[in-house]
Formats: structure tokens, sequence, C-alpha cells
């Protein structure tokens, strides 16, 4: 597959719920060997793009295709080899230890594949083999997090082709160095070759880590393009409505947000 | 690091340690309880009853391969059936509460069986028309309740379980007309009903019934990495490649031919289909290739010790074995959740 043919692109998706429209004509492609990401405020509808991207939801008008074919054409074993899903509503179970929840990532690969080593590796690169052995429900918010994107990862490893990697606010929960850590990982796959599509609210690390940034407002695309154009502080602070400045250490910028001037 | 491995793997041989000792377990029980009843039958006279039968009396041979055994065995599917089907059934919806008469199924086979009673038809069609309205009642409710979910396709389990709750509720109201309007002879034929018991049982009822649960369990095996799966939330299970739909409709497919098989035979009996599933979990962890195997052997052991109860305590009359499931039951479930951690490292 050369690098330059989309592996998931979305094409004027429509998508309402009861009346509302809830994204409204979103185009975007995930590239494999890049990190996108989608930003934007509280309900603009980025959520739902996910469940559209990921073929859980049909779109009511649009397509979503998947390495060149529409996404309602897989099944769902197949579709989950060529593309992982991390959500955020991801329920703790008990009585499954984490080793067993990261191999349960390798689910449709079927009965002859190790999942077991694959998952042990997993664990390993993202620091949790001393977990291994622990109860998935006596983990902590930010463990289970990392648990499910190791989970994540493993269901995509060992391909022959690239895969995508569609992630749900996937440090919402973590301290800054396992955030970092954490995109870290997700960059490392997209420059193995993979796509990667993550939904972010912090904006320095999107701007650290993402190479092309889609901003989301009101279920439409906003605007999207490489990361160092979006990640303006005049287009964000029009986005959230609140001031976002950009401060300067050395040869390093960071993005703050500022609290709106109190009213009374 | 390593030692994390060892540790894992040390956990879950400790829990396929379980599993194997509540397997050689039940073959004790099931011993125990074919030899204990109105004629009791000593170990070394068991024996001979294969390998010498000319050495027992005939009428001890006639209670044992006619009555004993084939009662022991009923009671034996009766509570692996009920066991295989909440354990399908909490699996799926994630709901420690769930039973598998969420889904109609019990009330459905008791409306039959009453309508049954209420006629007067029980003794139809040589005995096997009151099974087979409690069967056919049964699906004919999770029937029902499959046509206001769309065919168990959408809307997810909150609804699923919304709308049996509706359903049984229906069906309670059903039942209660028909008890309120029977005779007293009926009435009490239908109240012992559905208390439960595996006083019907002979051979026929013992083959169909094990047929019922090969399918069951096989349906459900095959679906068990799934049920795993299912624990992350429906949604996440999708991407992790389970097909929600098939799987849910396999589950209730399941789950009712096994309750409506079960029920059919030995009318309602509670618990068993509610709380082996859990003892099983208590003891084995939650992988449903665990759960599954344990549950059959838990709720089987459950309810023969049930049975051999009811047969023997108020001898030579006979109790409801739905009384005794949960005085058998309700103690050791107790006692497995006191213990702090029963199964994980």
């Amino acid at each position: 597959m050369t690098l330059n043919v989309p592996s998931l692109v979305a094409e004027g998706i429509v998508h309402s719920r009861d009346t509302r429209r809830i994204l409204d004509g979103v185009s975007l492609a995930v590239m494999p060997g890049k990190f996108l990401a989608v930003i934007g405020p509280n309900g603009a509808g980025k959520t739902t793009l996910l469940s559209v991207l990921s073929g859980l939801f049909k779109a009511d008008d649009g397509r979503v295709m998947l390495n060149g074919r529409e996404i309602s054409g897989y099944s769902p074993a197949e579709r989950a080899r060529h593309c992982a899903v991390m959500r955020q509503d991801n329920a703790r179970p008990s009585g499954m230890t984490v080793l067993e929840a990261v191999e349960l990532g390798r689910l449709a690969h079927g009965a002859a594949d190790d999942a077991r080593p694959l998952a042990r590796e997993m664990l390993r690169q993202m620091d949790l083999s001393d977990l291994a052995d622990r109860d998935c429900s006596r983990l902590s918010g930010g463990e289970w997090q990392r648990v499910a994107f190791a989970r994540t990862v493993v269901q995509i490893s060992g391909g022959e082709t690239a895969a995508v990697l569609l992630l749900d606010e996937p440090v919402s929960n973590l301290d800054p160095l396992h955030q970092h850590q954490l995109l870290g990982e997700a960059r490392r796959l997209a420059q193995a070759g993979h796509g990667v599509l993550a939904i972010l609210h912090d904006l320095n690390l999107t701007a650290h880590y993402a190479d092309e940034v889609a901003l989301l407002a009101a279920g439409r695309l906003h605007s999207s393009g490489p990361a160092s154009e979006i990640m303006q502080p005049a287009i964000l602070s029009q986005i959230y409505g609140c001031r976002i400045t950009e401060i300067r250490d050395g040869g390093r910028r960071a993005l703050v947000s500022l609290p709106l001037p109190s009213v009374g | 690091m390593n030692a994390a491995w060892e540790d894992d793997s040390r956990c879950r041989s400790r829990a396929h340690g379980r599993l194997w000792l509540l397997a050689a377990l039940f073959p004790l029980v099931l011993l125990a309880a074919s030899a204990l009843g109105a004629v009791n039958i000593g170990l070394a006279d068991l024996w001979n009853l294969v390998a010498a039968p000319a050495r027992i009396p005939e009428i001890v041979r006639a209670v044992f391969w006619e009555i004993r055994l084939p009662r022991v065995l009923l009671a034996a599917l009766v509570g692996a059936a009920l066991a295989l089907a909440g354990a399908g059934v909490q699996g799926l919806f994630r709901n420690p509460l769930a039973d598998p008469a969420l889904i109609g199924v019990s009330a459905g086979a008791a409306l039959g069986a009453v309508v049954c009673f209420f006629f007067g038809w029980e003794g139809l069609l040589g005995g096997w028309l009151l099974p087979l309205a409690a069967f056919v009642g049964g699906w004919l409710a999770v029937l029902i309740l499959g046509i206001f979910n769309t065919g168990f396709a959408a809307g997810g389990t909150a609804k699923l379980i919304l709308a049996g709750v509706a359903l049984n509720a229906m069906l309670g109201s059903a039942l209660g007309f028909f008890l309120f309007s029977a005779s007293d002879d009926a009435l009490r034929s239908m109240t012992f009903w559905t208390l439960g018991s595996c006083a019907s049982a002979r051979w026929p009822q013992v083959a169909v019934l094990l047929l019922f649960l090969a399918i069951g369990g096989m349906l459900l095996w095959r679906n068990a990495r799934s049920l795993d799966a299912l624990q992350f939330g429906e949604e996440q299970a999708a991407h992790l490649g389970v097909s929600v739909v098939r799987v849910r409709r396999e589950i209730i497919v399941a789950a009712a031919l096994l309750v409506g098989a079960a029920t059919a035979f030995a009318g309602t009996i509670g618990f068993i289909g509610l709380v082996a599933p859990h003892m099983a979990r208590l003891l084995l962890g939650g992988l449903h290739r665990l759960v599954l195997p344990g549950a059959v052997l838990l709720g089987a052991m459950l309810l023969v010790l049930a049975d051999l109860g009811a047969r023997t305590l108020a001898a030579p009359a006979e109790l409801a074995v739905g009384i005794l499931t949960a005085v058998i039951g309700g103690p050791f479930f107790l006692w497995l959740l006191r213990r702090p951690s029963s199964w994980s490292a």
C-alpha cells in the first residue's frame, strides 16, 4: 500500500439523532503514517463522528470507506482486524485479569491466533507488566485507560497490512507522564505506517503529537490541515469561545487558555 | 516482571483446579443421591446393581432403574440447564441480577402448564401434553418479547430488560386469573407445579432434556469468548469483532431452549439460574470458558441435593424442590460472598 492512499475516508457524513442533526456534511481522511487529531468543543459531534467512522452508526448521508471498501460491507470480525477503536465508555469487567482483557483484543483473529505472547509484549511496552494478573475491577481509572489502549493496539498488531486506530479521548484520565507515553506510542504506530485518529481536548498535546488536525464545531468541519496551521490562537479562541494565547519559552511554544473576565 | 506472569498462571491454574474439583465432586453427589431415598441402597449394592443384578431383590432393582436413577439424572440436567441459561443471560445483560426468567420464558411456561391444569388436560398424550404446553408457552413469551424488541436487534439490553419486566408482569396477571378461577383440585396441582418437582422423571424425559442441554450448551459455548468481550460493553465488543445482534439472539434462543425444557419437566424452579452462575464466578473468575462448565456442575449438584432433600426430609411425604433450592444453596452462596477475595490474587 502506498502512503498517499487514505486508509479511512469519510465523505459528506450526515448523521441525525431524532430531529437533531449531529453531523452535517463532515469529510475527512485518515492517512497511513499520519496522526490525525480531531478537536472541538463539547457537543461538536466528535464521538458521533468516531462511531460513524468505525461503522457502528450508519450515516444518513455520505459514506465511509475503509481500505477502499465501504465499511458497511465488512463483517464485524473482518472490520475489527483492520480498524481498532478505543471508546470512552469502556466498561471494566470483574473476574478478568489485565492480561486476559488485553488478549481479548485478538478476538477477531480466530482461535489459532497466539494472543498471549502478543498481549504480554504489549503490556511490557506500556509498562503494565506488573499489573498483568490484577483483576480489571481493581484498577484505577488511569490504569484501566492504559489497559484499554494496550488492548486496542494488540488488536491490530502483527498484521501484514496497515490498520486504522480510532481513539476517543485516550488520555482523559492520565497523569502527564502517561499522557506522553500513550500518545508517543500512538505516534510511533503512525510512523510504523498505521493511520491514527484521536479525539483530544488538550491543545498542547494536540500541537505536539498530531501531524494533522481536524477542527469540528457544531457538527461541521470548521477547518483541517497540518497541526501548525490549525493550532493558531486566533482560530482556537473563536471556536472554543475563550481567550487562548501562545506563550514562548526559548524555542518552544505553548497554548494557554485564559478564563473569561468574570461578570459583576 | 516474570514473577507477575507466573502469578497470573498460578491464579488461573488455581481456577482450573477448582473446576476439576467440582467435576470430581459431581459423580460423588450423583452416587450419594442414588443411594439415599425411601429405599436406602448401600454402596456395595449400588455396585452389584451393575455388576451382579441377580443378587439384588427385584423391587430394589425396579426402584433404582425406573425411579431413582432417572430422577437423580433429571434433577442434575434441570439444574445444569437453569444454571447454564443464567450464566448466558447474566453475561449478555452484564447484570448480576439478571435471571433467565427475565426473558419471559419461565412465566410463559408456567402459564402454559396452568392452562393445562385448568382444563384438566395434564394427563393427555400420555402425560406429554403438560410439558409440551409449558415449553410452547415459554417459547411464545420469548417470541412476543422478540417481536416487541424488533427481533432482539436494536434498542440495547436496557430496553430488553424493561420489556421483559413488563412481559413478566402481564403473564403474572394471566397466571393469577387462572389460579383465581381454578377448582380446588386444579389449584393444588398448579401450586405444586409452580414450586417445582422432579417426581415425573422417567428415561424419555431424561433423554429429551439431555438433547436440549446439548444444543443450548453448544450455542453458549461457541459464544463464550464473545460473552467475555461483551463485558466491556456492547459497542466496545462490536469494535473487537463481535456480531452483537447474532450473539444476543443465540444466547436468548439457548436460554429459552434450556429453561423451556427444564421447566417443562420440573416446573418453575427459582434461585438456581440466578445464583449458580454467581457461585461459578466467585470460585472461577469471570471468563466464560470457566463460568459455563462451572455453572453446569454447580447447578446440577445444587438441584440433585435439593431434590434429595425433597424426597427424604419429610418422607414418606414429598416436599416441593423449589422450597429447598434456596435453603440448600443460600447459605453456601452467602459464605462465598463473605470471603474477601475468592478467586483473584
